[in-house]
């Protein structure tokens, strides 16, 4: 067994391949969570409209719950660690929490930014700077 | 509440015996010793809280009765404290009887206790504080009445009251204090109500200077009280002055056992042990009483010191770890008198620390009557007369006593010569007659020290009464030069005055005589037996400063009642007598000046028995000199004076002076321009140095403004990190995160 829990097979056909192709594999997942998140990252940092940056922060939340129901359905298969106890819908559950989060971000975020663009008819990062300095 | 219900008790159970024979309720009287500073205390309460919404009337009636409750039961508690003789001796006199007297003693409580030293309020009547009690709430009575006609155009009426009264509490806890410590609350409380009421019209900055001209050089003399206790403290571990009484409250002996600290060992002479019985947790005096009868009791010593327990060594003692090898007790003992006795220079203004005095007449008249002439001044002596156990051990102390003593009396009255300022004048004279009391201390005579003490509060206090009645008709003016001829408009304040003045003066029936020629006498009596230069130059001294005290008190009476009137037409209108809330006070004490010394001499000496030393003039040929030597002294001083200033009216004019000695005088020796110029000028320099470098450069500019200035560049630094883009923040926080995971991954 390796770590996702399925079998190898010795003798892998085409069917095999299929199947292999949707089994879960949890680096996999990672891997895609990690690149979702630092696409959005990348999206909040280097782009000056707030409505891409908050777009770019939804799509890091997504990426953030991609990670978490990865580990729940890899802790399925492993089981808990020794001497621990969980919940094995606790990865599903935090995920539905995001989506819930997310939805406040999102409004809360826009009504921010139709506020601001009422008053200053902007939503560019490089002109919201009443702070500086 | 059981206490109160004690306290009644007992005065239902005797109060039919308790006038004949009050030593029956003795353990009463003790139990309400606290009486006595209450009362004041009270009055100033009142007077302090309510003074805006009490009437003036209220005001001076409230201090006045609270002082005379006060009084009242120091009275009764003295006539306690008498002690019990089985049958009444008619011949013996009043006073003699209270030969038998037993102390009164109270412990409260413990104040504080830090294990091998424990403080406690306890009150403590004998002969000596009972006497001071007696003269500081008589008078003090007396100067309370007097001050509610003084005072009656006073806007902050209550006020004084309420400081007279916190006066009178401060003296009465100085006076009956069972403990250095607590006598030290008193010492400071009394410097206090002084400061307070030297600057009590405090709106003129010259009178508010003064005030804390005298709050300083007693802050000079405090230091050396303080460390005299702590020396006392570390040579025996106590500050009381006897031990508590053993069952509270009820009047036995204290049980006497032996102590450790006193056993004498006189092995290598006869094989045996001496040992000195000492009560259980003995007081300062038990202890000197103990160390003199370690010393040779049988040998007869002249003026009753030089006992020789004082060589006992401290390393055998808990003293051991405070003082240089070697010390002996009588070391330590010489030490902490010398100590105290700079705490006496300061509250008693002898040289060098005399100087406030003179300027504390800034004060309202009754004040000085009171605090600078009649009893706090005088706490110095008492303090003296309540330690003289441990002083009769160190005789160079004891010198150095009556050689400030001796020099003060002489030196202040010179420069009482030549003043023109009626307090001024009285300022110096009662200076000198500190020296007085100083000189009798220091020749052994504390007895007579606490007479000369008495008798000066008596005469001195109706002189200051008197000048205030003076001052208040002449529309305060003090200058006697603007006087003159009042003794026809002023009928009562001049007879009382000439009173006080023959008082003073040393003339033959009066108060004063009594006890200065007393003193002299003792100080002859030392010379004659120690054939010290020393002695004989302070009798010099003595009898050239009872020269110079006739004259100048002559000089007083002549310029102010005799002669044509000086003051300026305005002034004139206005004279007239005072009322009686003034004159009756300045009869009662002109009495007292007449009869108190003649009524009071012997017994009042006999009755404040020192043990072996208070008389010492029984020598005939010493008596015979020093009477032919003091009234030549005074009679002639008062003659010459009568010759200038009451047949001719000579008005002097010291400022304008060509001779020398006027000058030296009027300018005071020129100490005080020393004071002026060299110590406060020195201090000026200091302080100046100290604010460039301490205040200017470091706090201000280092400090203060250099912090100041480092946060601002900081903060002008970092601002620029401030860019306003959103998008920059947010890479920080990414960074930071980052940061913080790697740190966590590391493990």
């Amino acid at each position: 067994m390796d770590v996702t829990g399925m079998p190898i097979l010795a003798d892998a056909g085409l069917m095999d391949f299929v199947a292999g192709l949707f089994s879960f594999k949890l680096v996999s997942c990672l891997a895609l969570s990690a690149a979702i998140f630092s696409i959005g990252a990348m999206g909040v940092l280097a782009r000056r409209n707030v409505l891409v940056m908050l777009i770019s922060v939804e799509v890091m939340l997504n990426a953030v719950m991609l990670a978490f129901v990865s580990f729940a359905r890899a802790m399925v298969n492993l089981g808990p660690p020794a001497g621990k106890t969980f919940a094995a819908e606790g990865g599903q559950i935090f995920a539905l929490f995001i989506i819930a989060v997310a939805a406040a971000e999102a409004a809360v975020g826009l009504a921010i930014v139709i506020a601001y663009f009422r008053n200053r008819q902007t939503v560019d990062t490089r002109d919201i700077k009443a702070m500086r300095n | 509440m059981d206490f109160l219900i004690d306290i009644i008790d007992t005065c239902v159970k005797w109060i039919p015996g308790w006038i004949v024979n009050p030593s029956h309720i003795r353990a009463f009287y003790a139990e309400s010793l606290f009486i006595i500073p209450l009362m004041p205390l009270l009055g100033f309460l009142i007077n302090g809280f309510f003074r805006d919404k009490i009437s003036r009337g209220a005001s001076g009636l409230v201090a006045s009765l609270a002082a005379f409750a006060s009084f009242l039961w120091a009275v009764l508690c003295f006539h306690a404290c008498r002690g019990h003789l089985p049958e009444f001796d008619h011949g013996a006199g009043y006073l003699h009887r209270m030969l038998s007297t037993e102390p009164l003693h109270k412990v409260y409580g413990t104040w504080f206790d830090t294990g091998t030293f424990s403080c406690a309020f306890g009150l403590y009547m004998d002969q000596l504080s009972g006497v001071m009690a007696l003269v500081v709430t008589g008078v003090g009575t007396l100067i309370h009445v007097y001050s509610m006609g003084y005072m009656a155009h006073d806007k902050a009426f209550a006020r004084y009251f309420a400081y007279l009264n916190l006066f009178l509490f401060s003296m009465l806890v100085l006076i009956l204090a069972d403990n250095l410590v607590l006598t030290f609350v008193g010492w400071e409380g009394v410097g206090l109500c002084s400061y307070l009421l030297i600057g009590f019209w405090y709106e003129d900055g010259e009178k508010a200077a003064a005030g804390m001209k005298a709050f300083i050089f007693n802050r000079v003399g405090d230091l050396g009280f303080l460390l005299g206790i702590f020396t006392l403290v570390a040579a025996f571990g106590t500050a009381n002055y006897y031990a508590a009484p053993h069952a509270l409250g009820s009047y036995t002996l204290p049980v006497v056992a032996p102590h450790k600290s006193f056993v004498k060992d006189s092995s290598k002479e006869e094989g045996k042990r001496e040992v000195v019985m000492m009560p259980d947790a003995p007081g300062l005096i038990d202890y000197a009483d103990g160390l003199k009868l370690m010393g040779n009791a049988d040998a007869k010593v002249p003026l009753g010191y030089k006992a020789d327990g004082g060589n006992f060594d401290l390393s055998k003692t808990a003293g051991a770890k405070v003082f240089p090898a070697g010390w002996t007790v009588g070391f330590a003992i010489s030490l902490a008198c010398l100590l105290l006795f700079i705490g006496a220079c300061g509250k008693s203004a002898q040289l060098p620390l005399y100087a406030w005095l003179p300027d504390a007449m800034a004060g309202p008249t009754p004040v000085s009557a009171l605090i600078h002439a009649a009893t706090m001044v005088t706490a110095g002596v008492y303090m003296l007369a309540r330690l003289h156990a441990l002083y009769l051990f160190s005789s160079a102390t004891m010198d150095v006593v009556a050689i400030v003593g001796g020099t003060t009396a002489i030196f202040a009255a010179l420069i009482g010569l030549t003043q023109t300022d009626i307090k001024k004048v009285l300022a110096y004279s009662t200076v000198s007659q500190l020296g007085y009391m100083f000189l009798g201390a220091g020749v052994g005579a504390f007895a007579l020290a606490i007479f000369h003490v008495v008798t000066h509060a008596l005469f001195k206090a109706l002189l200051f009464l008197g000048s205030g009645s003076v001052i208040h008709a002449m529309s305060g003016e003090q200058d006697m030069r603007k006087m003159g001829g009042l003794r026809k408009k002023l009928p009562i304040t001049f007879w009382t005055m000439v009173i006080g003045a023959l008082a003073l003066g040393g003339i033959v029936p009066f108060a004063g005589y009594w006890s200065k020629d007393a003193i002299l006498a003792n100080v002859l009596a030392k010379a004659m037996e120690t054939h010290e230069t020393s002695y004989w130059v302070l009798y010099l001294f003595a009898c050239v400063g009872a020269f110079c005290t006739a004259f100048y008190t002559a000089r007083l009476i002549g310029l102010t009642f005799f002669g044509e009137c000086r003051a300026s037409d305005e002034v004139k209108a206005h004279i007239h007598e005072s009322p009686p809330s003034m004159t009756v006070p300045l009869i009662v004490l002109a009495v007292l000046s007449v009869i108190g010394g003649w009524w009071l001499h012997n017994d009042l000496i006999s009755f404040l028995n020192f043990g072996e030393i208070s008389q010492n003039a029984e020598n005939e040929h010493v008596e015979w000199i020093n009477l032919i030597c003091t009234l030549a002294a005074s009679f002639g001083g008062a003659g010459l004076g009568i010759l200038l200033y009451i047949s001719k009216v000579f008005v002097p004019k010291p400022e304008e002076s060509k001779n020398p000695l006027v000058r030296l005088s009027f300018n005071k020796f020129y100490i005080e321009a020393f004071y002026d110029r060299g110590v406060t000028g020195f201090f000026s320099i200091f302080a100046e140095a100290l604010h460039l470098f301490v205040d200017v450069l470091l706090i201000d500019f280092l400090l203060v403004n250099g912090v100041g200035k480092l946060v601002r560049g900081l903060g002008g630094a970092l601002r620029k990190t401030q860019t306003g883009l959103i998008n920059v923040y947010a890479t920080g926080i990414l960074v930071g995160a980052l940061a913080i995971l790697f740190y966590l991954l590391k493990g």
